[in-house]
């Protein structure tokens, strides 16, 4: 039975290999951060300002305008900064892999944070509705700092610390429900922030603490 | 001869040698890796996983392919459809002997 669990632990590595430099972690804490940039230029009413008179002017035109011009070129330049920490930093050092491409179980879990994201959204629209919009900031709160407390559980648990991040961020998110719950907007702005750095800040300190660790391989001598 | 004690007689020497095991179960779980890579995962010394992976190639179980990275060699590993095969055989024989 050792064996077979020995094995499990090797057919597992490989997923575990793809943030074994925080680049997966800063990637998500980007694409937080992009999305807490376009909610705070929405609430400014920045488009407002620059967008010609002879555009569209409804929300949904600037909600698109906002997504390809601010969060799609932050979520490539993520990518682009990920694909450069693997090249320069990773594969020198720890060596260079590629990943199996997505098979059966990964279309199965797909399916199911589909399901479980539609379950959370009709989760909060029935807690505004039938309670109040410091309900659902609740709701929110609970699923962003779960999200990270699932990913440490899973994927990395070598790294006591990252409890400490998953405890504040649960904290700071309970308070900003407790203080700022009362309009989501007011709610969601601040916790995304947060939720952004705490990502930046964990993938930042895994980066740090792998370059610490290891040192490049001039060539491999077989 | 019970079923668990001819399963175990019917595990595949090749894979079940444990460095190898360890080898192959890496290689099965991804696309392509290098020489680097399995040396860091494994902690094996360079010559035991270079003889281990000439045993695998030998067996046609591993592709290796020697290429360069600038000035830097790199070899490429990957694991064939036989080798693929064989693990998953290897894995569902494992499971009846266990």
């Amino acid at each position: 039975m050792a064996q077979i669990d020995e094995l499990r632990d090797y057919l597992k590595r490989p997923r575990l290999y793809a943030n074994i430099d925080g680049t997966a972690e800063m990637s998500m804490g980007l694409m937080v951060l992009a999305f807490y940039l376009m909610h705070c230029l929405e609430r400014m009413n920045y488009l407002d300002h620059v967008l010609p008179a002879t555009w569209p002017q409804t929300k949904a035109f600037k909600g698109m305008l906002l997504l390809v011009l601010l969060v799609i070129p932050m979520l490539l330049a993520g990518r682009w900064a990920t694909k450069s920490i693997k090249k320069h930093i990773t594969y020198p050092r720890t060596g260079y892999v590629v990943q199996r491409k997505a098979g059966k179980s990964t279309v199965v879990v797909l399916l199911v944070v589909a399901l479980l994201s539609a379950g959370f959204a009709a989760l909060s629209a029935f807690a505004y509705r039938r309670y109040d919009a410091a309900a659902m900031s609740l709701i929110w709160a609970a699923v962003m700092a779960g999200s990270y407390s699932a990913f440490v559980f899973r994927l990395s648990r070598e790294h006591l610390w990252k409890l400490i991040i998953a405890a504040l961020m649960s904290a700071g998110l309970l308070l900003l429900a407790i203080t700022q719950g009362g309009s989501s907007a007011d709610f969601m702005g601040p916790a995304m922030l947060l939720v952004a750095l705490s990502w930046l800040a964990s993938g930042a300190l895994t980066l740090a603490i792998y370059v610490k660790r290891t040192h490049s391989a001039a060539c491999e001598a077989e | 001869m019970n079923r668990q004690v001819r399963a175990i007689s019917e595990l595949d020497r090749v894979i079940h040698e444990p460095a190898r095991l360890m080898l192959v179960a890496l290689l099965f779980a991804v696309e392509e890796c290098d020489f680097l890579y399995l040396l860091h995962e494994t902690e094996l010394n360079k010559g035991t996983l270079s003889s281990h992976l000439a045993r695998l190639e030998e067996a046609g179980y591993v592709s290796i392919d020697k290429t360069f990275r600038g000035k830097i060699p790199r070899t490429l590993l990957r694991l064939t459809p036989l080798g693929h095969e064989a693990f998953a055989i290897y894995r569902k024989t494992m499971g009846r002997a266990l």
